[in-house]
C-alpha cells in the first residue's frame, strides 16, 4: 500500500475484532461497565450469559447484562419500545450494543438489564414449588401481568416469554411480579411446549413468530396452573407426547390430566386455555374476572375428532391437526396419501365445523385438479386441515411471522437449502395463502403483515444485486447483522456502522478482497433510509465486467456516505481511488482527463466517497465529454474535406476561370468607360 | 417539341445575317469602320475555345474600346464613306483600334495566372491553419476522432482507395510532421 501521510483519524467502528482479556471490563455506550469475571449464572438464559454491569452514572444500581450467543437472534427492535416503557411490570432492557467478548471474534450483542430485586417465580432447576393462593395469583400475579401486556398491546407488541421461571418477584415486600426478558432470544424460542399454544408447540422454537397477545394469555394460564399447583404441567412428558395429548384431549384437559382444576380458578383456567384462538380469554374478560363478574364458561374446541383413525406412515391420525402435523413431517410420502380414496371417505366421514367443510372442499377441489401434489399442493393440504398451524413445506415449519428468523438462522447455518425453502414460501404465495385461511379479525391484525409478504414476492422476482433472498433477509431481521463475507468479525447491525467497518478493514488490510457481494449490496439497500433502486438498476448491467461493478459499487457506497456518513472515509476513499482511477481513461478529451486526475488526487486524500464518485462517475462530464468528441470528430472530418478540396484539379481550374472572368469584366469596363468618356466629355 | 427546337436553331443565324444585311445597307460607314476596327475580336471569336468565351468577350471590350471613340467622331462629322475610307486608311486608327485588342488579348493571357497564383497561395495557407487545426484536435482527442477506416489503412500502412480521394490527402496531412 502506498504510504499514506497525514491521515485524519476516522470514526471508525469500534474494534470488534479486538478480544479483550478473559476477566476484565468491556464498556458499552461509554457508561456501563460488564464485568467479564463476574459471571451471574442463575440470569443465563439459554445461550445468552449473564454478567454483572456497573453504570458510571449511577453505580449504587444493581445491573446485569446478558450477552446473547454469536448466532444468537436478539429481538433489538422491540429494545427501543420496550427501553421507554417504565410503568410496565417488565424486565425493561436498559441499553444494547455490540461488545468484545472473549473467544468471539466479531463481538456479541449484550443487553443492559435492572437487577430484579427478589429471584423467579418458580427458579430454574426446581421440580416444585410452594402453591400459590388463588387470591394471592390474582393479586400479585395477574393484575401485573395484564397491566404489562395491555402495554405490549396498545403497541402491537407480544412478549411471548411468558413462563414461571422467567418471571420475578418485585416490591419490597414481594406483592408484585415482573415478567422476564422477551428480547434476547427470538419470540417463544425459549418457551417449553407446554407452555405453548397447540399451533405453536407444532412449530420448533425458531419458527413460532411473534404470534399474537392470545398466545401470551395462554402461557400465562399454563403458568398460573403451574403456580398454583406447584409444579410444572405435564413434567417429565417429552415435548411430542405433550403434544399428542393436548391434540387429543385439548390443552385444559390435557393438563389438568384428571386432577382437580385449584379452587376459584376453572374458569380462568378454562377460558385461557381454550385452543380456539377466537374463544380464548382476552384482556377484557381477564379484567372483568379479576374484578370479580366474569362467569362465563368456554366450550372444549372440537378438534375434528374422527370416529376411526387415518392410519399414514405407520402411525394412526384421529384429527386433522395431527394429521396436518404428520403430513409435514413425511411431506414426500404425503402427496401419494392424500390421493388415496381412502383419504377422501376419512375427510367425510370426520366431524367438522363450517369453516373446516370449507377449507375441505378446498382440499377435494386440489386433488381433483392435479395427478400427484407437488409439495406446494401438500403444504396447502397441511394448511386446510390446520388453518392456524404453522406453515409445513418439505420440512420446513414456521409460522409466516417467523420467517424471517427462520431466514437468519439457515444463513448463519448456511444451509441453502431452507433459505431456498422459505424463498419458495413467500415467492410461491403459500404465506400469502395462510393469512387468507385466517378468520377475518386476524386478517386484520395481519394486515401490515400481509403488505410486507407481498413486498417481499416483488423482491425475490429480481434476482440481481440489493435483491432477492439476502434482501428478504434483511428486510424481514431490522436489526441483523451484514452476513458479507468482507464484513466477517465486524459485527455490523446498522448502517452508520457499515462504513466505518470498512474503513478499518482497508486500514488494517491496505485493501478490500472484494468490494461488491450480495449481502452488502443488500444489507444497503435494506438500511438505507433513500431509494437506490436507480443505482442497483445499474449494478445489475454492469455484471460480468469487473471493473464497471465496482465503479456501480463505488454509487452505492457514496449513497451511503452521503445518507448516513461518516464524513471521512481517508483509508477508503484512497484505496478507491487508486482502484478506479482507470475510469478517467473513458474521458476521450485531454484537457478533461487532465483536469479529472488532478480532481482525483485532491479527493482521494480527502475522505469523501460522494466527490470520488462525482469525479469518477459524474454523468454530465461523460456526457460533455462524448459531445466534445463528436464535435472534433465532425471539425476533424470538416478540415480534411476541406483540405482536399483545395488541393484538388478542380480547384485549380476555378482559379483560371476566375481570371477570365475578371479580365472579361475588365475589358467591359474599359469598354464602357470609353465610350461614356468620349461622348460626354 | 423538338421541331420547335430545331427551329429556333434555324431561326438564330438567320436574324444575324438579316440584321447585318440591314446595318450593312443602312449604315455603311458605320459598318465599314466597324468590320475593319473590330478585326482582332473576329480574330479571337473563331479561335475561342474556352467554355464562355473568355477570350472574345476581353478582345472584343478593349478592341470596342479603341473603335469607339472613331465611330464617334464619324457619326459626329458628315458619316459618310469618304470619312470612313479615310478612318480606316488613317495609320494611327488602326494603331490604335489594334493596340487596344492586343491589351485586351494580354489582359486574357496573364490575369487568370495572377489570380491562380494568388489564390494558391492563400489555399497553402488556409491549408496549413487546417492541418494545424487536425494536429491540435488529435492532440486533444487522440485517434478516436479519426475514421475508422483512416485508422486502419494508418495502420496498415496502406493506401486506401477512397470514392473522391478528398478527405485521402486531408487525413495525411493531418498525421505528417509539419
Amino acid at each position: 500500500m502506498a504510504e499514506i501521510s497525514a491521515k485524519r483519524k476516522t470514526a471508525a467502528a469500534e474494534p470488534a475484532d479486538v478480544t479483550p482479556p478473559a476477566s476484565g471490563e468491556i464498556v458499552l455506550e461509554n457508561r456501563y461497565r460488564l464485568l467479564v469475571g463476574s459471571r451471574l449464572p442463575e440470569f443465563d438464559l439459554g445461550g445468552a450469559e449473564a454478567v454483572t454491569v456497573s453504570d458510571d452514572r449511577n453505580p449504587g444500581d444493581a445491573l446485569f447484562a446478558r450477552v446473547c450467543a454469536p448466532d444468537g437472534l436478539p429481538r433489538l427492535a422491540l429494545i427501543n419500545n420496550l427501553k421507554h416503557m417504565r410503568e410496565a411490570k417488565l424486565l425493561r432492557p436498559i441499553e444494547c450494543g455490540t461488545v468484545p467478548w472473549p473467544g468471539t471474534k466479531g463481538g456479541r450483542i449484550a443487553v443492559v438489564f435492572q437487577t430484579p430485586e427478589h429471584g423467579a417465580l418458580f427458579p430454574p432447576g426446581h421440580e416444585s414449588i410452594h402453591p400459590m393462593q388463588t387470591d394471592d395469583i390474582r393479586r400479585y400475579v395477574l393484575g401485573p401481568a395484564c397491566l404489562t401486556l395491555g402495554f405490549l398491546t396498545q403497541r402491537s407488541l407480544t412478549h411471548r416469554g411468558v413462563r414461571p421461571d422467567n418471571m420475578y418477584w418485585d416490591g419490597a415486600s414481594r406483592n408484585s411480579i415482573l415478567l422476564g426478558d422477551c428480547v434476547t432470544h427470538p419470540p417463544a424460542a425459549m418457551q417449553p411446549v407446554v407452555y405453548e399454544p397447540i399451533e405453536s408447540a407444532m412449530t420448533p422454537p425458531l419458527g413460532r413468530g411473534h404470534g399474537s397477545v392470545r398466545d401470551d394469555f395462554y402461557s400465562l394460564g399454563v403458568s398460573i396452573l403451574a403456580l398454583a399447583t406447584g409444579k410444572v404441567p405435564l413434567g417429565g412428558m417429552k415435548d411430542e407426547d405433550v403434544i399428542a395429548a393436548k391434540l387429543k384431549r385439548g390443552s385444559y384437559a390435557a393438563l389438568m390430566d384428571g386432577a382437580r382444576p385449584p379452587f376459584g380458578l376453572r374458569e380462568l383456567l378454562r377460558g385461557l386455555l381454550a385452543d380456539n384462538p377466537e374463544d380464548r380469554w382476552g384482556m377484557e374478560q381477564l379484567e372483568q374476572w379479576i374484578a370479580g363478574g366474569l362467569r362465563t364458561t368456554v366450550q372444549e374446541m372440537r378438534l375434528g375428532a374422527a370416529e376411526r383413525p387415518f392410519e399414514f406412515e405407520g402411525k394412526d391420525y384421529s384429527n386433522f391437526r395431527s394429521l396436518a402435523h404428520g403430513f409435514g413431517m413425511h411431506w414426500q410420502k404425503a402427496g401419494k396419501a392424500i390421493q388415496e380414496p381412502g383419504f377422501e371417505k376419512w375427510l367425510s366421514r370426520t366431524t367438522t365445523d363450517g369453516p373446516t367443510t370449507e377449507r375441505v372442499s378446498m382440499l377435494f377441489s386440489m386433488r381433483a385438479d392435479s395427478d400427484k401434489l407437488n409439495p406446494d399442493q401438500v403444504a396447502q393440504a397441511s394448511m386446510y386441515l390446520d388453518s392456524t398451524g404453522p406453515i409445513r413445506y418439505k420440512g420446513l415449519f414456521t409460522m409466516p411471522s417467523a420467517m424471517g428468523v427462520v431466514l437468519a438462522d439457515a444463513f448463519a447455518r448456511k444451509d441453502m437449502e431452507s433459505a431456498k425453502a422459505v424463498g419458495e414460501l413467500i415467492t410461491g404465495g403459500l404465506a400469502l395463502k395462510w393469512h387468507s385461511l385466517q378468520s377475518a379479525r386476524d386478517q386484520i391484525i395481519y394486515e401490515a403483515e400481509v403488505k410486507e409478504l407481498k413486498m417481499m414476492q416483488q423482491l425475490l422476482r429480481h434476482s440481481g444485486p440489493g435483491y432477492g433472498i439476502e434482501r428478504c433477509l434483511y428486510n424481514l431481521n431490522p436489526a441483523y447483522a451484514c452476513q458479507s463475507e468482507i464484513l466477517k468479525g465486524y459485527n455490523v447491525l446498522d448502517i452508520r456502522s457499515l462504513l466505518p467497518a470498512l474503513e478499518k478493514i482497508v486500514s488494517e488490510r491496505s485493501e478490500l478482497v472484494t468490494v461488491v457481494d450480495r449481502h452488502l449490496t443488500a444489507f444497503i439497500a435494506a438500511r438505507i433510509k433513500a431509494s437506490i433502486d436507480r443505482l442497483l438498476s445499474a449494478l445489475e448491467l454492469a455484471q460480468g465486467d469487473a471493473f464497471m461493478t465496482k465503479l456501480g459499487m463505488l454509487s452505492v457506497l457514496a449513497a451511503v456516505q452521503q445518507k448516513h456518513g461518516p464524513n471521512e472515509l481517508p483509508y477508503l476513499t484512497e484505496w478507491l481511488a487508486r482502484e478506479l482511477e482507470p475510469a478517467i481513461g473513458r474521458i476521450h478529451g485531454k484537457s478533461l482527463r487532465d483536469q479529472l486526475r488532478k480532481r482525483l488526487n485532491a479527493v482521494s486524500s480527502g475522505g469523501s466517497l460522494v466527490e470520488l464518485h462525482n469525479c469518477l462517475n459524474n454523468e454530465s462530464s461523460i456526457k460533455r465529454d462524448e459531445a466534445g468528441r463528436k464535435k472534433a470528430m465532425r471539425e476533424f472530418a470538416a478540415a480534411a474535406r476541406e483540405i482536399g478540396q483545395l488541393e484538388s484539379k478542380e480547384f485549380h481550374e476555378s482559379a483560371q476561370r476566375l481570371g477570365w472572368r475578371i479580365a472579361s469584366g475588365i475589358s467591359a469596363a474599359i469598354s464602357f468607360g470609353t465610350a461614356c468618356f468620349v461622348v460626354f466629355l | 417539341m423538338r421541331n420547335v427546337v430545331r427551329r429556333q436553331r434555324t431561326f438564330k443565324p438567320l436574324a444575324i445575317a438579316t440584321a447585318i444585311l440591314v446595318l450593312l445597307f443602312a449604315a455603311l460607314p458605320t459598318t465599314t469602320v466597324l468590320v475593319i476596327g473590330m478585326a482582332p475580336t473576329l480574330g479571337a471569336f473563331i479561335g475561342d475555345t474556352t467554355p464562355g468565351r473568355y477570350l472574345t468577350k476581353c478582345v472584343a471590350g478593349l478592341n470596342f474600346a479603341g473603335v469607339f471613340p472613331f465611330l464617334y467622331q464619324l457619326w459626329t462629322t458628315s458619316n459618310d464613306m469618304s470619312t470612313a475610307i479615310a478612318t480606316v486608311t488613317d495609320m494611327y486608327a488602326w494603331l490604335i483600334m489594334y493596340c487596344a485588342a492586343a491589351i485586351g488579348w494580354l489582359l486574357f493571357l496573364g490575369l487568370p495566372g495572377g489570380v491562380s497564383m494568388f489564390r494558391t497561395l492563400n489555399a497553402k495557407r488556409r491549408i496549413y491553419v487546417l492541418c494545424e487545426q487536425q494536429k491540435d484536435l488529435l492532440n486533444e482527442w487522440g485517434e478516436s476522432i479519426v475514421p475508422a477506416i483512416d485508422r486502419a489503412k494508418n495502420a496498415d500502412g496502406a493506401a486506401a482507395a477512397m470514392p473522391d480521394g478528398e478527405n485521402d490527402a486531408g487525413m495525411e496531412r493531418a498525421k505528417s510532421p509539419a
